[in-house]
């Protein structure tokens, strides 16, 4: 364990040279540089973890009580900590670069600093061992976290976003603690991960309440709908490499969390099972549906994350279906395809919200109405948004198709089986992964479509001129590592098998052995997409050679013979998302209001349209607004005024005081 | 993964050849039903031919991606019949478990770059026809998964080929499943290849086209390489649904070519008629369409436990 302590030190070096040093440019090298260089270790040493099956568990008094330093590292934390570290390592380099306007800001330090915690939390939350040190790490890192998002606090709806975030995420901390105290007290009191062996034992009853906190709180953090609603509020509040961060990495905590305690509980495996996929499909298709509705860049990323988690929750409980079938294939299929997705999506989502950060810092919002054109600016930053974006509606050659396909696989293998209890539930997960698919498409294509296609659908557009090729190497590295991933998913899934261990609760040569008749189906896989490649640069060199000999012409975009048409003409975000939203416009949460004109000469006209997340409207607001009102009596008592106050202590002594006479 | 026999490369190499022949019969039938002779039918190769010879244009607007496109577009439809056995008994180039999910996302990559070279002109009309195929074949793609699932379900297989050449008795599925089966595949292969009643590949008014407004901006080879790729996509449903009628069928050993040819006939020809003898939908009725295809394809599927 003496590396992965070495890398808490750098960052929290880091950290402080970064405030010492801020108003120098240095801050950014030391700061962004400490954290890039424990994440490169770190990454180093869990890879090394992961693939030489390296067990590590330590643990170090502690005067606190029920407490103790107790560090474990087994596959599935090997797993996280590699997706965690080799996701901050790329963004902390890119962020190098992309926060040098700032430089010498204080605010930049505090930012470094928090950046920097945040990764020694997420770290420190999938290692630890031991109850509190868990929930401490756990508070370190939504702390950090909240800094993070309130980075340009002089802005009223960073700060509001932050504050439902901070609400958010407390509201979630607090199930943990319930789930904790109750972990701990049906096990003989013991906080230690280890000991809580002694509730698999308790009643079914016990497990179900264990694991429907353990849904709830991590499930906050992860952004499982309904608790999904800090997610789009928070990723557009941060500054881009930030929320690339939190959404690539800090919502798998949750996931992490869940994951932790389905090893930890004696939770039938096909309520597991039943509960994941329903809330999977949840929240897939709505985080998709709403994707679809958003106009702002960064809160449409946000719900497709919130898609991608039930994506996983998907892969996860079909897993768990292949437990309950006794099926281990479909086990295996299913838990793989899920920690397959984790990483992918933590590639894939990194470099859509970095390659977005860099059209936001260019135009300075996030508003894809004023879009459009910006693939002839800045053609790399596209190019990279539109690989990213195959990536995640599932497409192939990328790395989103390999882990979709792994659950697809599990589902029709549970399809195939025999018997009515797979039947069902593996045609539910078939056909949501492909609606959400299909949605995922149309809503990626509306995307790259709104902000880079077309003419400019604002004036500044026009002088938008690419970065520095630097900022964009983090980005193709990950890009690389996607298209490496997805033509050759065969070596991938041979590094992450020994984290499906515990949770299949087979051995590493079962899960070996397993695996083994996959290994042809994923060299299919390959050279499927090696022979796509091959006829499309076929094709593209045709192309090209004919492109010589013929004549070449320039001309404008055919407007059915309208001789002045403008940029405002073309198809918008909100004309696309319009003729998917149906008759259930009012349910999603689309608020529109509309002036029509009327009579012979008609005055002033007006269209309206506001889109609002209906849980916070439908459920939230109105929970809150109710609570307000219900303890409203309370503010009667807190007037801010001193007289009242002095009263009120005279009163109390005067009561104490009688009471403790009457006592005598 | 498996990779097929001599036959399998000459049906594929077949299947490149013949498949604009089936827009040239279709043209044929409706012709007749209009009481006219029609164009030849080997109209769609000339065309081809026609539009490979002339020059580039291209709006200013653009980026490379308009370009991008069709080629993806045409090289995701050549891999995708790889995977798919082309005739009864005889395997695929290509297969493994799996390998529709493969096909079928294939050709979503192949959509994905279509909308995104219809966006970049910057047209409405072209973000019109984008909008629509994004939503329909949205909700065509449920159908077609669980129609996948019922072959899968029924034969116990896990690849296609295993489904349609290595079971004796692949679907075993008595007449009204198999039906109600074949009534949902014909209805998506006929809104997945922009036919009538859900698209009309002849219409003239903008405003009510889904897959030829999307290419208004593409001419000269690029449109040829569309034209061919809109041939091949037709060929590989019409396959699929072959696949399926004739796994019902007796295996009657040489005739077996003859009965090939005669069903994908058959099916051209129907596409003919229903196109010649029906008006297309209302925009909005087409999802209700899609949902019902969805509807019977789960009747199949639950029928055939």
């Amino acid at each position: 364990m003496l590396p992965f302590f070495i890398v808490l030190l750098i960052l929290l070096a880091g950290s402080i040279l970064a405030m010492l040093f801020v108003r120098r440019t240095m801050a950014l090298w030391l700061g962004f540089g400490a954290a890039a260089l424990a994440s490169l270790i770190g990454l180093v040493w869990s890879l090394h973890g992961l693939i030489g099956r390296v067990h590590h568990a330590v643990a170090y008094a502690w005067s606190l009580p029920y407490a103790s330093f107790s560090f474990m590292v087994d596959g599935l934390a090997a797993f996280f900590l590699m997706v965690i570290f080799l996701v901050s390592f790329l963004v902390a380099i890119h962020a190098i670069i992309y926060f040098r306007p700032y430089a010498g800001q204080i605010r930049c330090g505090l930012l470094m600093f928090s950046f920097n915690a945040l990764i020694a939390g997420m770290a420190l939350v999938v290692t630890a061992a031991n109850g509190i040190l868990f929930l401490m790490a756990w508070e370190i890192m939504s702390f950090a976290a909240y800094f993070l998002i309130v980075f340009d606090d002089k802005k009223a709806e960073i700060r509001r976003s932050g504050y439902i975030y901070l609400i958010a995420t407390h509201i979630g901390t607090a199930f943990l603690f319930a789930l904790f105290w109750l972990l701990a007290l049906k096990s003989n009191g013991s906080m230690a991960f280890a000991g809580f062996s002694a509730f698999r034992t308790a009643g079914l009853a016990m497990q179900v309440v264990a694991a429907s906190l353990a849904v709830l709180g991590f499930g906050a953090k992860a952004g499982i709908v309904p608790l999904h609603v800090w997610l789009p509020e928070a990723h557009p509040a941060a500054p881009s490499p930030v929320s690339a961060l939190m959404s690539a990495v800090m919502i798998k905590t949750g996931i992490y969390g869940i994951l932790r305690i389905y090893t930890l509980l004696a939770l039938p495996v096909h309520w597991w099972a039943y509960g994941l996929i329903a809330l999977g499909v949840v929240t897939g298709l709505l985080g998709i549906f709403f994707s679809m509705m958003q106009r702002d860049l960064k809160r449409s990323l946000a719900y497709s994350s919130i898609e991608n988690i039930g994506i996983i929750l998907i892969g996860i409980g079909i897993g768990s279906l292949g437990l309950a079938l006794r099926n281990s294939t479909i086990a295996l299929l299913g838990f793989a395809g899920a920690l397959l997705h984790i990483l992918n999506h933590a590639l894939f989502k990194a470099l859509l919200f970095m390659s977005a950060g860099m059209v936001v810092q260019k135009l300075h919002h996030h508003d894809m109405e004023k879009m459009g054109g910006l693939q002839k600016r800045l053609p790399r930053t596209g190019t990279l948004f539109i690989i990213a974006a195959t990536a995640v509606c599932g497409l192939p050659p990328l790395n989103g198709f390999v882990s979709e396909f792994l659950i697809y696989l599990a589902a029709f293998s549970g399809v195939a089986s025999p018997g009515p209890a797979g039947i069902a539930s593996s045609l539910i997960v078939i056909i949501s992964l492909s609606l959400i698919g299909a949605l995922a498409l149309a809503t990626f294509a509306k995307i790259i479509s709104i902000v880079f296609l077309g003419a400019p659908r604002s004036p500044e557009i026009e002088s938008v001129r690419e970065s520095t090729w630097a900022i964009h190497l983090p980005l193709m590295a990950i890009a690389l590592l996607m298209f490496a991933i997805g033509l050759f998913p065969d070596w991938i899934l041979r590094l992450i098998l020994p984290a499906t261990v515990p949770l299949t609760g087979m051995t590493d040569l079962e899960t070996a052995t397993l695996l083994a008749p996959f290994s042809p189906v994923l060299r299919g896989i390959t050279v499927t997409t090696m022979l796509f490649g091959f006829i499309f640069v076929c094709l593209y060199h045709l192309r090209k050679n004919m492109l010589k000999k013929r004549a070449y012409q320039e001309t404008e975009t055919w407007g059915c013979g309208y001789l002045a048409p403008t940029p405002r003409m073309q198809y918008t975000s909100a004309s696309f998302a319009d003729s998917f939203m149906g008759s259930v416009k009012k349910a999603a949460g689309l608020d529109e209001e509309v002036d029509r004109p009327t009579g012979l000469f008609p005055k002033g006209q007006s269209f309206r349209a506001m889109v609002q997340d209906t849980f916070i409207t439908r459920l939230y607001a109105p929970f809150f607004e109710f609570s307000a009102r219900l303890l409203g009596f309370a503010q009667k008592l807190q007037h801010g005024r001193l007289p009242l106050y002095i009263l009120y202590i005279t009163v109390m002594l005067l009561l104490l005081l009688v009471w403790y006479g009457g006592l005598r | 993964m498996k990779i097929g026999i001599p036959a399998s490369l000459i049906l594929y190499l077949f299947s490149l050849m013949a498949a604009p022949l089936v827009p040239g019969i279709i043209n044929r039938v409706k012709a007749r039903f209009g009481g006219r002779r029609g164009q030849p039918l080997l109209q769609p190769y000339y065309d081809l031919a026609r539009l490979i010879r002339k020059g580039f244009v291209y709006s200013r607007t653009t980026t490379a991606l308009i370009y991008w496109g069709p080629l993806l577009q045409l090289a995701a439809l050549g891999t995708a019949l790889t995977l798919l056995p082309l005739f009864p008994g005889v395997p695929p180039l290509l297969s493994m478990p799996g390998d529709y999910i493969l096909l079928f996302y294939l050709l979503a990559l192949g959509r994905l770059f279509t909308i995104l070279a219809a966006m970049d002109t910057g047209s409405a009309f072209e973000g019109m026809g984008a909008n629509r195929e994004a939503l329909f074949s949205a909700l065509a793609e449920p159908a077609l998964f669980i129609i996948l699932a019922t072959l899968v379900h029924r034969s116990g297989f896990l690849s296609l080929s295993q489904i349609f050449v290595e079971s004796s008795a692949p679907l075993a599925l008595p007449g009204a499943e198999v039906m109600i089966l074949m009534a949902a595949l014909y209805l998506i292969l006929l809104s997945e290849n922009a036919r009538i009643p859900v698209d009309d590949p002849n219409t003239h008014l903008e405003l009510t086209m889904i897959h030829e407004v999307m290419v208004l901006d593409h001419a000269g080879p690029d449109l040829a390489v569309i034209q061919y790729g809109v041939s091949l996509k037709l060929w590989l449903f019409m396959i699929l649904l072959c696949q399926i009628v004739l796994s019902v069928l007796p295996n009657l050993g040489v005739l077996m070519p003859l009965l090939w040819l005669a069903a994908l006939l058959i099916i051209t020809i129907s596409i003919g008629i229903v196109e010649s003898t029906m008006a297309r939908l209302q925009m909005r009725r087409v999802p209700q369409l899609l949902v019902a295809a969805s509807a019977l394809a789960l009747v199949a599927y639950i029928v055939s436990r």
